[in-house]
């Protein structure tokens, strides 16, 4: 019978060269399988970058608290720096299906950051300016709560300054600087105390040709961090830059 | 034309469009296989040559010996690589050794504290012999323990506060605070030598000790920020100058900005904190400096002229904080850091510390896991050679069955 078989393939060029190619190929699938077993790549494995890492802790953290905002922001962040896309899309999607127990600005400020990713800015921006009524909302919320036991403070307002970021960068990405600036005057009256975000002000402004609010951005970044290197190095270009004027 | 060969021929087209999904179904499986491959085995978030400082490379980074946040590394501080490519750790927070593969695995874990019955044990330097046995800086305990590989206690000898060992023929040097101890495979004292000071020839605090093939004893002088290099029987050879001078070498070297292998980087200031100290295939001295964050390398047979300089202050993947213990793999050509404020073991490489060119490539490329692949591959070449010889069988088959068929008739 064995010897009936090889005569009809032979019969059939086509059926036999099939055999052997769907043969092939299995043995190429069989070698990615094994590889993929043996190199413990589908197992739990430990991290192997910070980011991984990262994931791994928040993944861990949203699993215990999947109602609060600041956690599964903080997750979705992760999954959106590790370009995750549609994972972080289906987190922020079963938070705002539940009834939330914190306040929702953080969460919506990773909407915008995910659509700016994967969507269009001008939707992102819209989403960010939702995000920033929702923190004034909150921080007033949270004002009165606080005033009522006799406490005047104003409390902080991170989500505030997080959507103010990500506003300026999307602003800044579509080549509007006036407004990026702007922007980070906000999030730097919100929190004066930014080194990074004085010399990436200091940058825009410098870019639009303001030497002298650049300078003193990063003279006063470098009040915070003395050695503070892109303060340093902003500096050196804006002398630079006038120095040759 | 037979029964059989009738029949054959009527089933040969739906035959083959059967094969025909097969094997595409096949070919989608294997894309997705593949799929699976590239982006299971690319780490998330690895750092691509441009996120990376000016000439390092990195090849992994090892955060601990489990998935869980309980299993990571406190304080990984020394590193050592055994002949087999195995990577050692010893964690001075976990008061354990741990050991993985060159793949990052995890194999094995140490737990050093039952080993004493006092304090924390914290252990520091590590080396692993050629027979296996491990020799770890029991720091706290005052102990050079001596392990099995698989952590059996052999023999502790007293020395007093134990940063770093090294092994050579019959020898184990230990450096402490009060400078390097020399000991036989037995246990015994025979020489001490680089008392605690500033002068030339004292040492204070060496975290980092090498011996080369010439026999030269190359330490790391920790907080005199030098690196000297002795006679195995303590005479000073050389010295750089201190760090944090601006360069320059003690006698007659020049400045590390002079040097021509020198990397933009390596303008002017000398070592800040030179601590774990190994030697790279083509006999460069490498160490790391934690208060530089960067691992430095220096040309012994320049006395110790800086020729490069590696790394950058950070937390990302291919970033130091405060790396102390560093080790070298010849095999592979690559360097195992231990971060410690990162909490991780990166393994690195950097230009010029092996052999070049295509073929070493290739041979460090066959030293992972790849071999794996080898059963299944020689089942694919077995199936081409069986194409490949049933192409002349066909003819025979054809006469045999025409035979068989009229014996069928028949």
């Amino acid at each position: 019978m064995a010897v009936r078989s090889t005569a009809s393939t032979g019969a059939d060029p086509w059926v036999r060269w099939l055999t052997f190619a769907i043969l092939a190929v299995l043995a190429m699938v069989l070698t990615g399988i094994v590889y993929l077993l043996y190199t413990g790549a589908m197992a739990d494995r430990m991290p192997r970058t910070i980011v991984e890492m990262q994931l791994k802790d928040r993944e861990q953290e949203y699993q215990a608290a999947p109602g609060d905002a600041e956690v599964v922001a903080a997750y979705a962040r992760s999954l959106i720096e590790a370009e995750r896309y549609s994972r972080a899309r289906s987190v922020i999607a079963a938070f705002e299906s539940i009834e939330s127990t914190s306040p929702d600005a953080p969460v919506i400020v990773e909407k915008a950051r995910l659509e700016s990713k994967t969507g269009s800015a001008e939707e992102a921006l819209k989403i960010l300016d939702e995000a920033i009524a929702s923190a004034e909302a909150q921080r007033d919320a949270k004002e009165k709560e606080l005033q009522a036991k006799g406490i005047f403070v104003r409390p902080p307002a991170p989500a505030l300054v997080d959507a103010a970021l990500l506003k300026s960068e999307i602003l800044s990405e579509r080549g509007d600087p006036t407004a990026a600036i702007e922007v980070l005057t906000a999030a730097l009256e919100e929190n004066p105390t930014m080194a990074d975000v004085l010399v990436w002000r200091g940058d825009l402004y410098a870019s639009t040709g303001d030497t002298a609010s650049a300078r003193a951005d990063y003279e006063r970044a470098l009040t915070m961090i003395p050695d503070y290197g892109p303060a340093l190095s902003g500096l050196q270009d804006v002398q630079t830059e006038g120095s040759n004027e | 034309m037979s029964n059989a060969r009738q029949q054959e021929h009527h089933h040969g087209p739906s035959m083959r469009t059967g094969l025909i999904a097969i094997l595409a179904i096949l070919v989608l499986l294997l894309g997705a296989v593949g799929y699976f491959v590239f982006t299971l085995l690319e780490p998330v978030g690895a750092p691509s040559s441009q996120d990376l400082p000016e000439g390092l490379s990195w090849v992994r980074s090892i955060y601990g010996y489990g998935a869980g946040e309980d299993q990571r590394f406190i304080a990984p501080a020394h590193v050592d690589i055994a002949d087999d490519g195995t990577i050692w750790v010893s964690d001075t927070q976990m008061n354990a050794v741990m050991s993985f593969s060159p793949d990052g695995t995890p194999r094995s874990r140490i737990d050093l504290q039952p080993l004493v019955t006092e304090g924390q044990l914290s252990p520091k330097g590590i080396e692993v012999g050629a027979d296996g046995r491990l020799y770890i800086c029991a720091n706290n305990a005052a102990r050079l323990l001596i392990l099995s590989a698989d952590g059996e206690l052999l023999e502790a000898w007293e020395i007093d506060n134990p940063l770093d060992v090294t092994l050579s023929g019959d020898r184990v040097f230990v450096t402490s605070p009060a400078g390097v101890t020399v000991f036989s495979r037995e246990g015994e004292v025979v020489g001490t030598w680089g008392g605690r000071g500033k002068a030339e020839d004292q040492l204070d605090v060496p975290q980092g000790i090498v011996v080369g093939d010439d026999d030269v004893v190359y330490v790391a002088d920790t907080l005199n920020a030098r690196v000297k290099a002795f006679t195995q029987e303590g005479q000073l050879l050389w010295a750089t100058a201190p760090g944090m001078s601006g360069g320059g070498n003690v006698p007659g070297g020049a400045s590390a900005g002079e040097s021509e292998e020198s990397t933009p980087a390596q303008s002017g200031t000398g070592m800040q904190l030179p601590a774990g100290l190994c030697m790279d295939a083509n006999g460069r001295l490498v160490l790391a400096d934690p208060f530089g964050f960067e691992v430095v390398v220096l040309d012994p047979t320049k006395q110790g002229e800086i020729v490069g300089r590696y790394g950058e202050f950070g937390s990302a993947d291919g970033y130091f904080a405060y790396p102390l213990g560093m080790a070298y793999d010849a095999e592979r050509d690559w360097f195992a850091v231990a971060d410690v404020a990162n909490a991780r073991v990166q393994i690195i490489r950097i230009g010029g510390s092996g052999d070049a060119g295509l073929i070493p490539a290739a041979r460090r490329a066959a030293t992972g896991p790849i071999w794996i692949c080898c059963m299944p591959l020689g089942l694919l070449l077995l199936i081409l050679f069986a194409a490949l010889a049933s192409k002349k069988r066909p003819r025979d088959g054809v006469l045999q069955v025409d035979g068989d068929s009229a014996d069928e008739d028949d």
